[in-house]
């Protein structure tokens, strides 16, 4: 110190070296500069969910999902960037980035807000490092629809919608001059966000005994590589309460007939399989579970699990009712909160393994990358998520027309199915990196055999656009 | 409001193609482009790679600052002369032409890039040979090695890039290469070690193979083996059908 002290005083005139050392003393004094620094420096740990997403982030890949709420009218770009501006600071663990520790990622908070864009026909391509104001979730526009893409390691679905509604309550409620009620799904901006909001409720729910995490692979879907930077979307829109009576004729869920259909869709493609071994392979289909109300949390983080109902189809054939109460029965099991606890706990005792906490990040990231191309994916042969019936207070609900959720592309699969239902309809994205439509095709052609109606919409125009 | 005579879906009014079979919606009703797309024609291009051109060039740049620097040093302390830092250049040479030379190529140039690999391999020795003071081993081993290497790769080369020819056959032109090679090395050293560097300074005597040979015979048996393969049709479909996997 007293050597680059000596150095500068012989190099630089002098006066200005003393002038430079008292400016100095007086920012340290005030405290401006790292009092401050350290206030604004926020950040947390990811949660247990969250763990694998930084991990596997590449430049070509990240895990993305969508939501959107289609308006009345157009929307304004100002009036949004306002609602945004105010929304973000309830929901302090979405103005985030991920850093690099020692020996975690861990998530650094952000001033600002992400800039809203224009909507573009390709969806969910991963957030470059550095762009989007260094924000891992986008907001776009286009015509009357609002669109959130948000990176996972930030939130689920469940939280993602929590924090549209309140995004789109905050817009009308500046646009139109109407007051809308906060409760839980939709979230008063003037409050403080709440620690049980922020907390990884995963640690909390934990239990001391897990589950074995090992599952045969599934029949994986094939096809044509989509280019890199598009994903093909297809959504069908059909009558929420008929498919709602067609599950129910079948004695299941809606989520449960869907999965079923969307089994039997695969299935449609596994019999035209050359070899044997890939028409033996199970089909399993993935579905997330929504933790929150099994262990009676309220946090904004990441807290779903999954499950992977599926098919054997080694032992015979089986019919949409036999799929349906297959899912069905399945999922009654294993959707248990003790089932439930045991599978994510083996994820939070790793993490608490104090030999685990001590390796460095580069080996845990490059045991990780091994371990998920190994058992992630392959598990499964496609997702499907339904958030459920979406319900918003009757004074937004007027100015709100659609409500829609898209996954991103997975790591390995190349089919992916996201549903929702709002005001009496059945909104279902099928998001697919090949080419070949088979299983959407499959898919919808037996909602119509069931007696659906369905219409269907694309982004398959805008395909040529990438050329 | 149209119906996909294929699938049987109702398409939404922005749809001119079914997008489930891409069957063609033909409805004289319709008018003009239809409903509002529910997607806008923009996309979004990210760099997913790294620019190699700039990357190339960027390479150059840190490429020039060691050996600048080395130059410089080199230059200021033995008084206005270089002698080490030749090393260092000559090593920044093969770097930039063996590695950021191709970078620059908009497109795979293999045959250019060999050849200005094996002549800066051959400069490098050259400069190391000078710089020691000593050109004799450069002369007699580095630079007809050097050679040798560059011929056989070109020609390695040349059969695995041929379009028409089989698998079989590539493996065979190879192995028939690899032998050659190995036995003008053999030549080559054996020469160097005795001080003849020129061919026709050799007698008839000098032309004797002695470790080469056990590399050779399974070399040119491999080579026959997948030349008699590749001329039997049946033989190559029999043993498809026997080793599929």
């Amino acid at each position: 110190m007293f050597c680059c002290i000596m150095v500068l005083k012989y190099f630089l005139n002098y006066d200005i070296f003393i002038g430079v050392v008292k400016i100095a003393y007086q920012k340290l004094r005030k405290g401006d500069t790292f009092t401050n620094m350290s206030e604004r420096k926020q950040w947390y740990r990811l949660d247990n969910a969250a763990m694998i997403y930084p991990v596997m982030s590449s430049r070509s890949w990240m895990a993305m999902f969508r939501l959107c709420a289609t308006l009345t009218e157009e929307v304004d770009k100002k009036t949004l960037e306002e609602a945004l501006s105010v929304t973000i600071k309830r929901f302090p663990t979405m103005a985030v980035r991920v850093r690099r520790g020692i020996f975690w990622y861990y998530l650094e908070s952000l001033d600002g807000a992400p800039p809203v864009t224009k909507d573009v026909a390709n969806p969910c391509l991963p957030i470059a490092r550095g762009k989007n104001r260094k924000f891992l979730f986008r907001v776009r526009y286009y015509r009357k629809r609002i669109a959130l893409e948000f990176f996972h390691a930030l939130t689920d679905g469940s939280g993602g919608m929590c924090f549209l509604k309140t995004l789109v309550a905050e817009y009308l409620e500046r646009r139109y001059d109407v007051k809308i009620p906060r409760g839980v799904d939709i979230l008063d901006c003037s409050e403080k966000p709440k620690p049980e909001e922020l907390e990884d409720s995963f640690i909390g729910a934990s239990g001391n005994v897990g589950l074995e995490r090992g599952e045969k692979s599934a029949y994986r879907i094939k096809g044509t590589p989509e280019h890199a930077q598009f994903m093909n979307i297809v959504t069908g829109v059909c009558d929420s309460a008929l498919v709602s009576k067609k599950a129910h004729e079948l004695g299941v869920s809606v989520t449960h007939y869907l999965t079923a259909i969307l089994i039997q869709s695969v299935a449609d493609i596994q019999s035209k399989e050359y070899l044997r071994r890939n028409r033996m392979k199970p089909i399993k289909i993935c579905i997330p579970v929504n933790l929150r109300k099994l262990f009676g949390s309220s946090t904004l983080r990441n807290f779903s699990s999954y499950v992977n109902p599926g098919i054997e189809r080694k032992y015979g054939e089986y019919s949409l009712k036999q799929t349906a109460e297959t899912v069905y029965h399945f999922m009654g099991l294993e959707t248990s909160p003790q089932k439930m606890r045991a599978k994510f706990s083996a994820n939070v005792r790793a993490e608490h393994n104090i030999v685990m906490r001590c390796i460095p990040l580069f080996i845990k990231v490059a045991v990780l990358r091994l371990a998920y191309r190994a058992t992630g994916d392959i598990q499964y042969s496609s997702t499907i998520s339904n958030l459920g019936v979406v319900k918003l207070p009757e004074v937004m609900e007027q100015y709100v027309d659609r409500m829609d959720f898209q996954l991103g592309p997975l790591f390995q699969n190349k089919v992916m199915c996201a549903a929702l239902s709002y005001k009496g309809m059945l909104y279902i994205n099928f998001t697919r990196k090949i080419r070949e439509a088979d299983v959407e095709k499959n898919f919808f052609r037996r909602l119509i055999e069931e007696g659906v109606p369905v219409t269907i919409e694309s982004n398959m125009n805008e395909r040529s656009l990438m050329e | 409001m149209s119906y996909c005579v294929e699938c049987g879906v109702k398409l939404a009014d922005s749809e001119k193609v079914c997008p489930l079979c891409n069957t063609e919606v033909i409805n004289p009703n319709r008018k003009g482009e239809g409903d509002q797309r529910p997607y806008p024609k923009r996309v979004e291009h990210q760099m997913t790679g790294i620019n190699r051109v700039s990357a190339a060039q960027l390479g150059s740049v840190f490429l020039i600052c060691p050996v600048g620097a080395s130059l410089l040093i080199d230059f200021l302390t033995a008084r206005w002369s270089v002698s080490w830092s030749l090393y260092v250049a000559g090593a920044g040479m093969l770097l930039f032409i063996m590695l950021l030379l191709p970078m620059m190529f908009k497109q795979s140039r293999p045959y250019l890039s060999l050849v200005l690999d094996t002549i800066s391999v051959g400069a490098y020795l050259m400069i190391i040979a000078w710089v020691g003071g000593d050109m004799t081993w450069c002369w007699l081993f580095g630079l007809p090695i050097v050679t040798l290497t560059g011929f056989a790769a070109a020609a390695i080369l040349a059969f695995c890039r041929a379009k028409k020819m089989k698998l079989s056959s590539k493996v065979g032109g190879c192995s028939i290469v690899l032998s050659f090679y190995i036995l003008l090395l053999e030549l080559s050293i054996d020469r160097a070690i005795a001080g003849k560097l020129f061919f026709w300074t050799y007698s008839p005597s000098d032309f004797y193979f002695n470790w080469s040979q056990y590399v050779v015979a399974p070399l040119l048996f491999i080579s026959i083996l997948c030349f008699y393969v590749s001329r039997k049709a049946g033989l190559i479909d029999e043993i498809k059908r026997r080793l599929f996997v």
